[in-house]
């Protein structure tokens, strides 16, 4: 139910056209694994073509999410540097997620509206074990819905909002091209919508080659608006949940950053990359089906239930360091990179990727990223009645503290000189404080840490034709 | 003094290209027209650049004019593929440790440098581009219409 | 004076290689860049799925650039 989750697929549009695009250009010019010469005429100097098609498969462990998405990608290469690229994904989310509240030693209820306003239509088992409520008539409230969902989590388990499900699709285009003395210059454009919500991705870049070849400056400027349109309208920040249609109904928000690129051919076989992104946010970026729990001061207990508040703004920086390295059989990749943003994150994250080429066709690729992050200033795993009520609250997760590790593998197999298929099979764990300085009561002997673990698989066809 | 330093300047500054080239000895092309033409089984562009220098060679060959093709691969197999696919109709001169190279002034492959009868470069042509064919020929024709075929 | 220059000249040409760029390797060395393994890039739909799967998990997002490397032919 995270509407995070969402809001990063949906963002998949642009960030694939702005980096497909003149990554494309630049797979264009390069062959095959070990040998020089791979593919037919494909590459500066020659109109071709190129189909990417990708299928992804994302799976958390304990009956969480998962998420299927295929995505399709046609470019279009003029002999003179001009491309076209068309780019289409779908994909369809499923399963529980963490509604934010903690785990208490009781079971607990959580109401949410039902999803068609006003109707009487009965909950199947489909909906996750939810059953449909009659509401109490809310004082002072000119239209009430007479009907709410609740769920009901059992004792010391982490609460979870299961029967979810949705379904998305995006389309994007762009163009690039050489312009006068300048290497190339181009823009994407993006759509993607799903039931809840819609993100509008733009995005413009520049960039120059000059040194023999050696050194590439670029400039990416991009831009994002979203509406966010949850069931039930936006609740207000930090007050009860509860099963009545909100309004406002939607909310946006926009997003303007960019990115300055430097690429150095250091010697012959190192590549070098730097680049520093910027990010300004604003608008509406609470989760709005997300909640935090107020507990009892005494003993822990969750009394309440309180919609979650996230600030307005966010301003965010990184810097990111790449190395590749050649050494004949096998090809090293390093990178690093640090981010900070005005919410308070501060992270770390290190990848390292092996590439070792079996024969001309064959390769293997394993590969790790350590992660690290510290919470936003906001986050609390819990709200405590009758303290002062911070002006902003998140229990996600997602802006908490803790390290991730992803390790897997990906294997590549070449079947022509104009045609590839790769596969990759990754690991990704999250772990962090189960038992927080902050916890009392009965908190103490909950799991408090409501971080993931995933599997996950991509496979991909790469095919180029005149 | 100082005009006579000038106008030796540009022939003395000149002459240590023309005249060393390790594995290629320039000087047994004087009076010919030569197409010299760095190239690499890994640059595609040189893909386009072949049939053209095939045809040169033959329309031009007879007016005292050789196309020179020095392959820069590291790898001898990977040029032995490319040729295979792209047959030469001309003089290839290998060149792995880059040592003829190295002579020449480079800001992009393929690079071809054209000299005159006289020995002297005179054109450089950096990158090969189909569209600039007309260019390329109007540049060579040039230095055969210059002195006496041999 | 006047004569300085063009000697100085002349002595750097004799034993300097000639370079058009100034850092990195010359033009006919980049075969290893020309290789697929070796771009920024190859696989951008890999990159964007693990870049949305870790933004949609974590807190952190973005940085990745696209342009530059390569053999630079044309």
């Amino acid at each position: 139910m995270s509407v995070s989750f969402r809001e990063s697929l949906a963002r998949i549009s642009v960030s694939l056209l702005a980096g497909a695009l003149p990554a494309a250009g630049a797979r264009a010019q390069s062959y095959g694994y070990g040998e020089p010469l791979r593919n037919d005429n494909f590459g500066p100097g020659f109109n071709y073509s190129q189909i990417d098609a990708a299928l992804l498969v994302y799976q958390e462990g304990g009956g969480r999410v998962m998420a299927i998405e295929p995505t399709l990608d046609l470019s279009v290469h003029a002999a003179d540097g001009r491309a076209l690229t068309l780019s289409a994904a779908a994909d369809a989310v499923s399963g529980a997620t963490p509604n934010g509240a903690v785990p208490s030693d009781k079971p607990q209820n959580f109401v949410t509206p039902l999803k068609a306003a006003g109707s009487s239509t009965t909950v199947t088992s489909a909906s996750g074990g939810s059953t449909v409520i009659q509401l109490p008539p809310t004082p002072g409230q000119a239209a009430t819905a007479a009907l709410g969902r609740q769920y009901t989590v059992a004792a010391n388990t982490l609460p979870v909002d299961k029967g979810f499900h949705d379904h998305r699709a995006a389309l994007g285009g762009g163009w690039t091209q050489p312009v006068g003395g300048i290497t190339d210059m181009g823009f994407t454009l993006g759509y993607s919508r799903e039931t809840d919500y819609q993100a509008i991705t733009t995005s413009g870049h520049v960039d120059q080659t000059f040194n023999a070849g050696n050194t590439n400056v670029s400039l990416a400027l991009n831009g994002e608006f979203d509406s966010s349109f949850p069931f039930g309208g936006i609740p207000a920040p930090l007050t009860p949940m509860n099963a009545q249609f909100k309004t406002p109904t939607s909310r946006n928000k926009t997003q303007a950053g960019f990115v300055l690129g430097l690429t150095e051919v250091m010697t012959r076989r190192w590549l070098l990359s730097l680049n520093y992104a910027f990010d300004n946010q604003s608008g509406y970026q609470s989760d709005p089906y997300r909640i935090i729990s107020l507990v009892d001061p005494l003993n822990g207990e969750p009394v309440q239930s309180l919609y979650e508040g996230r600030p307005t703004k966010r301003t965010s920086q990184s810097i990111y360091w790449d190395n590749k390295i050649d050494w004949g059989p096998a090809v090293t990749d390093l990178s690093a990179r640090y981010y900070t943003d005005s919410w308070g994150v501060r992270s770390s994250t290190v990848e390292l990727d092996q590439r070792i080429n079996l024969t001309p066709s064959i390769y293997i690729e394993p590969s790790v990223r350590w992660y690290d992050q510290k919470a936003a200033s906001f986050f609390r795993y819990f709200l405590v009645q009758g303290q002062p009520m911070p002006a902003y609250a998140s229990s996600d997760m997602r802006l908490g503290s803790f390290h991730a590790l992803t390790y897997g593998a990906k294997f590549g197999l070449s079947l022509s000189k104009r045609s590839e298929i790769y596969l990759k099979a990754e690991y990704y764990h999250q772990g962090g404080a189960a038992h927080p300085a902050v916890a009392f009561g009965q908190l103490r002997q909950q799991d408090l840490f409501a971080g993931t673990n995933a599997a996950i698989a991509f496979i991909g066809y790469s095919w180029d034709f005149h | 003094m100082r005009r006579l330093i000038n106008l030796l300047l540009p022939l003395v500054l000149l002459a240590p290209i023309s005249a060393h080239a390790d594995g290629l000895d320039l000087s047994s092309y004087k009076g010919k027209v030569v197409y010299l033409d760095f190239w690499a089984s890994w640059c595609i562009p040189c893909r386009l650049s072949f049939p053209f220098m095939n045809q040169l060679q033959q329309m031009y060959g007879s007016r005292g004019f050789v196309v020179v093709a020095v392959d820069v691969d590291k790898d001898r197999a990977a040029a032995a593929d490319f040729l295979r696919q792209q047959p030469a109709g001309f003089k290839i001169v290998y060149d792995p440790a880059g040592q003829i190279a190295s002579q020449y002034k480079f800001r992009d492959m393929p690079t071809t440098v054209l000299i005159g009868r006289d020995g002297r470069q005179r054109f450089v042509h950096d990158g090969f581009f189909p569209a600039q064919e007309g260019d390329y020929t109007a540049h060579l024709e040039s230095l055969l219409r210059e002195g006496a075929q041999p | 004076m006047k004569w300085i220059l063009p000697i100085l000249a002349l002595a750097l040409s004799a034993c300097a290689p000639l370079k058009d760029n100034f850092l990195g390797p010359q033009p006919y060395e980049k075969d290893l860049m020309a290789r697929k393994e070796m771009q920024v890039d190859a696989y951008p739909f890999l990159t964007q799925a693990e870049e949305h799967i870790y933004f949609s998990k974590e807190a952190s997002s973005g940085g990745r650039g696209f342009a530059g490397g390569g053999c630079g032919c044309n």
